[in-house]
């Protein structure tokens, strides 16, 4: 019996490798491509980056973006959850699941929808000047800005609502309640005590939001608005060997982006409380009533439906015969659904989706499983283990759009993986490596729950250690790596920046790329990538709630010892 | 089956030193004991054993086999976990067949084998339950099923039951002794709870913080401990301060109750001399105040004050002849006196 076995050894060093190959190796090509000219270091590319006033607008605009999206989003997601958090009130119950919805789908796919709704002549305008609310028609994206920034709001709120949410419920309520004994209450206890305590988990989510608007890059395609940073990297990937810029883009955004972690992680840290005897006291949540009750239950109501609007609109485009001059379709059709699957470019996307899927899940879960497995029962230095468990995690700070040029880039001239020739292997790994964190921790969970003597009783009884995990280990983390598969997959399924980087040939086009390419199609696009779009959501949705099944029912009834 | 034999084992987990050299010889067939207080090294002793941990230092022999390097799997032991540790996602059954499955048996041996393990334990029938379907004594026999049906040389058992109610722990002390005493296995059972191994053990290896202070029989340790710390955790005692003189092989001990006899051949000078609450006798005379009673039915506790320092005794019921308040005086016989 030795402490470090060879075995585990191995496994790690696998582990590392992927992780070496997949993630560390292509994004010090890009930092190496970008400080270094001709092999002596330089930041010349920096100088022109800033010099050009292309990229000083895209750098600009990108910064609105983020900036105006983060600060209405943490506005809306604190006001939900404090609501949400403190309060009982009619439909607060379904409100709780309705509020999460958004978030499962990319919201490039409900551009197109808004884009219909807010045309000049589109539902919106029609309806209000039906009413006599306006009389002539408003152009609402006038500065496409402002769709981008309203698409991304309604997309991440709920980031910010479930992160504060976790934070206000953390605060023990004893906290406020010697604020009130001593006579402060209201307005007063709020912002001394109430909001300075939930600061820390506000930050965190406006950090992810930040990030997250700042790098996407599906919507403003949709919107034809290519002054952002990711578009501009979008772009520069096409032309890797004439334009060097690309690379200097990207590490700019992951600099900004390890700034942002950074800062975050010494704010909260400094800021982040000791919640003393959390859990004595239940906080009671008081009840709201009259005009209050209906005021709250109806704004958030109001809410939901407004976030709903891209997804009810694409459903309605993708089952509109016409929709001309008119709030609603006057004449509703399921062609749609039946040309995706016989256009050969929709129907090739369906099945290399799915394959890029299935293959990335299979991958996720092999490589998740040893991650995991090394991370939590490893015989290895715990600092080996805490390393494996670390770096499984980075690829969640890792902006797509800087995989995707990481990988376009420094893999141009490897055979199976240069996405010039053939990008199947490619586009497989980056979404495995891009939702591997997702399969990690639901495993790593799940082994946390198998308490060791399970595993050791069986080697007790004469089983090799091998053994030991096929039927002991493995059987009781099923449903772990069930609901892990799942998610990886459907994520896979709607992945944007990576698809649309790596898929450079129609034959090769998974569904987001397909949707992007048809949606500028004049004839019946929005339609056809409407109906695409509403496979991808269908398919979402359906794994979440099988996902949740798993973990939720299957778990409790097999931990309960 | 065989004997086990830890030689000046010593192991440590980061820093802290949890076992600093253990030396013990466990009997073939022998019901052993390791008893000690929460954290003084039992179980990562007990898991030494069972090759679950590899020692830092010195030799863990099998009969006469070093096993040092053998992993768990193949030194043909049996382990019943302090959480059982049944497998959630199997019946009952399958729990107790696994490892008869791993030993490679044909399917009727492992059929008749798990019968015979569970007619044991008393569970026929309850083959097709998960073990969250069972209650905790049903789990605790299962556990034991699964160790006992692979015909273990060496059996461990890490607190079987503690998980237990107080009686149902009382009848399975018996029902556990009986078994193993049929068997003839050669056992290790850790425990915290001094009456569990007074009561079952052949012999008791007592351990404090990472060494063994004492082995023996549940009679040696409880009336002739070799330590103070031995004497303190077997049972109850009292502990007085006391000056000894000895002469023409007679000792006295002068102590706050006054002189009292000691064996033949005690150390001279300043020592602790010990004694049980049931070895003192109350006699007719002066010195010691009845401070209180308790009565717990068969017996009573009688706590004494002689000038500030407190001794106990203890009576069979009915035997008391003074009450509280009253000025008494002691007697203890020389050969129940432990001079430390
Ligand atoms: N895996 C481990 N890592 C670090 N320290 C450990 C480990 N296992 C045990 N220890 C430490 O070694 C000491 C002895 O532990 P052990 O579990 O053997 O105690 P024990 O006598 O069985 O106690 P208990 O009666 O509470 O079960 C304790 O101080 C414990 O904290
Ligand atoms: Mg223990």
């Amino acid at each position: 019996m030795r402490e470090v076995s060879l075995g585990s050894l191995a496994l790690w060093a696998l582990v590392m490798a992927y992780f070496a190959v997949f993630l560390a190796y292509p994004l010090s090509y890009v930092f190496y491509r970008a400080l270094f000219i001709r092999g002596a270091p330089s930041l010349e590319y920096f100088a022109i980056m800033v010099g050009d006033p292309v990229l000083r607008q895209s750098i600009y605009n990108s910064f609105y973006i983020a900036t105006a999206s983060t600060v209405v989003t943490i506005l809306v997601g604190y006001a939900l959850a404090y609501v949400m958090v403190r309060y009982e009130f009619r439909l607060r119950g379904v409100y709780e699941s309705l509020l999460l919805i958004p978030f499962i789908v990319p919201p490039f796919v409900g551009a197109i929808g808004m884009l219909k709704l807010f045309a000049r002549y589109g539902s919106i305008n029609l309806l209000l000047m039906r009413l006599g609310l306006i009389s002539a028609p408003i152009d609402w994206f006038a500065n496409r800005m402002v769709g981008i920034i309203l698409l991304e709001i309604l997309h991440l709120y709920p980031i910010a609502y479930l992160n504060i949410a976790a934070s206000l419920s953390n605060i023990d309520p004893t906290l406020e309640e010697s604020a009130e004994t001593l006579g402060v209450t209201g307005l007063r206890k709020f912002l001394t005590v109430t909001l300075p305590l939930s600061l820390p988990g506000a930050a965190a989510a406006a950090a992810i939001v930040f990030i997250w608007s700042f790098t996407d890059l599906g919507t403003p395609l949709m919107f034809s608005f290519y002054k952002v940073v990711p578009v501009q990297i979008f772009s520069m990937s096409m032309e890797l060997h004439e334009n060097p810029m690309g690379y200097a883009l990207t590490v700019f955004v992951l600099v900004l982006i390890s700034l942002v972690f950074i800062g975050i992680k010494r704010y909260t840290a400094a800021r982040s409380y000791e919640m003393l005897g959390r859990g004595h006291i239940a906080r009671k949540r008081p009840r709201l009533t009259g005009p209050v009750e209906a005021a709250v239950s109806t704004l958030i109501a109001v809410w939901i439906a407004v976030a709903a609007l891209p997804h009810v609109s694409i459903a309605l485009l993708s089952v509109s015969g016409r929709w001309f001059m008119s709030v609603l379709p006057q004449e509703f059709t399921l062609k749609y659904y039946q040309s995706i699957f016989t256009n050969t470019l929709t129907a090739t996307s369906i099945r290399n989706s799915i394959f890029y899927s299935v293959s990335a899940t299979a991958l996720a879960a092999l490589i998740g499983l040893a991650t995991a497995y090394v991370a939590s029962r490893g015989k290895l230095p715990q600092p080996l283990r805490d390393l494996a468990d670390t770096v499984s995690m980075w690829p969640l700070a890792i902006p797509g759009i800087a995989l995707a040029f990481g990988y376009l880039s420094s893999f141009a001239d490897v055979p199976l993986l240069s996405a010039y020739r053939d990008p199947t292997l490619l586009l497989i790994i980056a979404y495995t490596t891009r939702r591997l964190p997702y399969m990690v921790r639901s495993i790593y969970a799940g082994i946390q729950q198998v308490h060791r003597s399970l595993e050791e009783a069986a080697l007790s009884l004469g089983s090799k250690p091998l053994k030991v995990v096929r039927d002991i280990t493995l059987p009781l983390i099923a449903a772990n790596i069930f609901a892990g598969a799942i998610l990886v997959f459907a994520e896979s399924m709607i992945e944007v920046s990576t698809s649309l980087m790596l898929a450079l040939r129609e034959q090769y086009y998974p569904i987001t790329k397909t949707i992007y390419e048809v949606s500028t199609e004049l004839v019946n696009g929005p339609e056809l990538a409407s109906a695409l779009g509403m496979v991808l959501m269908l398919v979402v949705a359906t794994s979440m709630v099988l996902a949740s099944k798993a973990i939720g029912a299957k778990m409790g009834e097999l931990f309960r010892a | 089956m065989v004997s086990v034999r830890l030689v000046n084992v010593k192991k440590r987990f980061g820093k802290y030193e949890a076992l600093r050299g253990i030396s013990i010889d466990i009997r073939d067939g022998e019901l052993f004991f390791l008893l000690g207080p929460s954290g003084c090294g039992k179980t990562t002793t007990l898991r030494i054993i069972a090759g679950l941990y590899a020692p830092d230092e010195g030799e863990v022999y099998f009969g006469d086999k070093l096993v040092n390097d053998v992993p768990p799997y193949r030194r043909n032991i049996g382990m019943v976990f302090q959480n059982y540790a049944l497998w959630p996602h199997m019946k009952v059954y399958d729990n107790v067949a696994y490892g008869l499955k791993a030993r490679g048996l044909p399917r009727d041996e492992i059929d008749r084998k798990v019968k015979w393990a569970l007619d044991l334990v008393g569970l026929r029938g309850m083959e097709e339950k998960y073990p969250n379907q069972l209650s905790g004594g049903q789990q605790q026999r299962v556990a034991l099923a699964r160790a006992l049906v692979v015909e273990p040389e060496v059996l461990l058992l890490d607190e079987p039951l503690s998980n237990l109610d107080a009686k149902l722990r009382a009848r399975m002390r018996s029902e556990l002794r009986l078994l193993q005493k049929e068997l003839g296995i050669t056992t290790v059972y850790v425990t915290h709870d001094q009456a569990e191994a007074l009561s079952m053990a052949d012999r008791i290896a007592v351990m404090n913080i990472g060494v063994v202070e004492q082995v023996g029989s549940p009679r040696e340790v409880y009336r002739s401990p070799k330590t103070r710390f031995v004497a303190d955790f077997i049972g109850e005692i009292n502990f007085l301060e006391a000056h000894v003189s000895c002469s023409g092989g007679v000792c006295e001990a002068d102590t706050p109750l006054g002189r009292m006899r000691l064996p033949g051949g005690s150390r001279e000078g300043r020592v602790t001399v010990a004694f049980r609450p049931e070895s003192v006798r109350i006699v007719e005379g002066r010195g010691l105040r009845v401070k209180a009673v308790l009565y717990y039915g068969f017996y009573e506790d009688v706590y004494l004050d002689a000038g500030g320092v407190e001794v106990k005794a203890r009576l069979p019921a009915g035997e008391r002849w003074f009450g509280e308040g009253d000025e008494v005086g002691v007697r203890v016989e020389p050969e129940q006196i432990v001079v430390f």
